[in-house]
């Protein structure tokens, strides 16, 4: 049984987006993949709320939405590092992440700013009305592109859902600490060859810092200058989020879920798949290293990881 | 027909065609990017042809088939020559929209008018759409100068522009950041937003037309 209810967005946030699964098989026109940067925090408040891992959540940057419910019940989630409270009738409720939550009608869910983290997500039960897109499947902010038209959440959008009218409550235990560590492990890039050896181990021997240049289409680094030798002779290629490109000031750019579909500048390295969630949660100006590992690790690592999701489950605890 | 691929990371491959910027060998690209599209295969999520190279995105838990695709690519050595369509572009070169005229005059040592003609004359080849929605990398003018990008992307390039680096010319299809050298814009529509495709497609062929600014008002967006 669903019914049908109403969300208002008293505050937009920052950035608020609709994010779901990755977008499939259209980057030759163009389109890039989207979805949510960090896919790890998405996927663990769906699998809790019993969703489609990828089910469509609001990601949340920074600072987040205040949301009223106009009509019925609103079912959610919050994944993630970040503050925020449950306004009712009753009092106000101090929320906690990774806990399954019902508000009602007038009830009002104040979620405010991210802590030592840059996203968190908004996942709930149901399914929003006239959004739904089989094709893009999340937001392309830069492009205007996919769910909600590309656009981000603004004040006063309303969303009709339709919701489970009834639901067992639940949080999921999971130490995210142990993640979320500073040591990012890499591939080498097809065009590691364009640098220096010396540049290439300071690459892997200096630490990087996160500039004030990150969103969802890129991560600019400082702190650690490495020129490639001849950027002009690169043409242009298809890229991958992760991958992990250098212009000709040396300061590297990791594309992120909204990258172009074709770079032209020289891959120094590419992030494994496993850890893009730890890189898209790096505070402006946090330090960190690369390391270097072979393919064989990625992709053990990206099926531990794909295995650890199918075995979540056992974590959630019915409240 | 190519070269040599490499795994690039446990999601993808790259498949090298040859190191040059040429039309033969971006033909050869094209031809088993639609076959690949074609044939529509659940365990590859995005194929993306370039100048001279093809990057398969694949899920990581199918590997070994993605393999065997490449084996079997390696056995494809024709091209298909598909239907080839040409668009013809109106372009409005007007100092308004030539942000760049100045320093084109310098590099060809011509006048604008003169190099609008030379640059109008080609059939320009269609490489690959991408960067951004429908954008096309389309070549090669006939010429050797070179005219690097700008030291100083802009912030924004206006919507519709079309800009050129080296022998090689662009069209944003949306207001963006970007380094190319403009000469002109247009009011083509390049990327249908309700199909997501872009009405461009890789090998079809651009012709520009000059029109003069009142012409391109009464058509403008």
């Amino acid at each position: 049984m669903t019914i049908e209810s109403k969300i208002r967005f008293i505050r937009g946030g920052l950035i608020t987006s609709f994010q779901g699964s990755q977008i499939k098989k259209l980057q030759h026109q163009g389109i890039t993949t989207s979805g949510p940067m960090d896919n790890f925090l998405s996927k663990i408040g769906n699998i809790t709320l019993n969703n489609d891992e990828d089910s469509i959540c609001f990601e949340i940057c920074k600072f987040g939405p205040v949301i009223q419910i106009v009509k019925g019940k609103f079912i959610f989630l919050i994944s993630g590092n970040i503050n925020f409270n449950i306004q009712t009738k009753n009092g106000i409720i101090e929320g906690e992440s990774n806990q399954s939550y019902e508000v009602n009608k007038d009830d009002i869910i104040e979620i405010n700013d991210t802590i030592n983290s840059n996203y968190a997500y908004l996942v709930f039960k149901g399914k929003i009305k006239n959004i739904n897109d089989k094709i893009l499947t999340s937001s392309i902010i830069s492009s205007s592109l996919g769910l909600n038209n590309g656009n981000k959440i603004y004040d006063e959008d309303l969303f009709s859902i339709n919701t489970a009218s009834n639901f067992k409550h639940r949080k999921i235990i999971i130490n995210l600490n142990k993640y979320y560590n500073k040591n990012i492990r890499v591939i080498n890039g097809p065009q590691m060859n364009y640098f220096k050896i010396k540049d290439i181990q300071n690459f892997f021997q200096k630490r990087f810092k996160v500039s004030k240049n990150l969103n969802r289409v890129g991560i600019r680094l400082l702190n650690n200058a490495i020129k490639p030798m001849f950027s002009s002779k690169f043409t242009s290629e298809g890229i991958i989020r992760g991958s992990i490109q250098v212009p000709s000031d040396g300061n590297p750019i990791i594309l992120t879920a909204e990258h172009p579909t074709i770079g032209g500048y020289p891959k120094i390295a590419s992030i494994i798949m496993a850890d893009f969630c730890k890189i898209s949660q790096l505070i402006e100006g946090s330090f960190f290293n690369f390391e270097q590992v072979s393919i064989k690790i990625a992709e053990n690592e990206i099926h531990k990881l794909n295995k650890k999701m199918i075995n979540l489950k056992k974590n959630i605890v019915y409240l | 027909m190519f070269i040599t691929y490499k795994q690039t990371s446990e999601q993808s491959y790259l498949i090298d065609y040859g190191n040059d910027i040429n039309i033969i060998t971006n033909k050869k690209v094209i031809s088993h990017f639609k076959y690949i599209i074609k044939k529509n295969f659940y365990f590859i999520n995005n194929v993306v042809p370039s100048f001279n190279k093809i990057l398969i995105q694949f899920d990581p838990e199918n590997k070994s088939r993605v393999l065997k695709l490449i084996n079997k690519l390696k056995l494809i050595d024709k091209i298909n020559e598909s239907k080839i369509t040409k668009h013809i572009i109106n372009i409005c070169y007007d100092e308004e929209y030539a942000l760049d005229y100045k320093k084109i005059e310098k590099a060809f040592s011509l006048t604008f008018e003169e190099f609008i003609n030379f640059h109008s004359s080609h059939n320009f080849y269609v490489f690959m759409i991408g960067f951004m929605p429908g954008l096309p990398f389309l070549g090669l003018l006939n010429t050797k100068i070179k005219i690097p990008r700008l030291e100083n992307p802009r912030l924004n390039v206006p919507k519709g522009s079309l800009g050129i680096v080296d022998n090689l010319s662009v069209i944003y299809p949306n207001k963006s950041p970007g380094g190319w050298n403009i000469i002109g814009k247009t009011n083509y529509k390049l990327f249908n937003n309700k199909k997501n495709i872009s009405l461009i497609k890789p090998g079809d062929v651009v012709n520009f037309k000059k029109v003069n600014k009142k012409l391109f008002y009464k058509n403008d967006y």
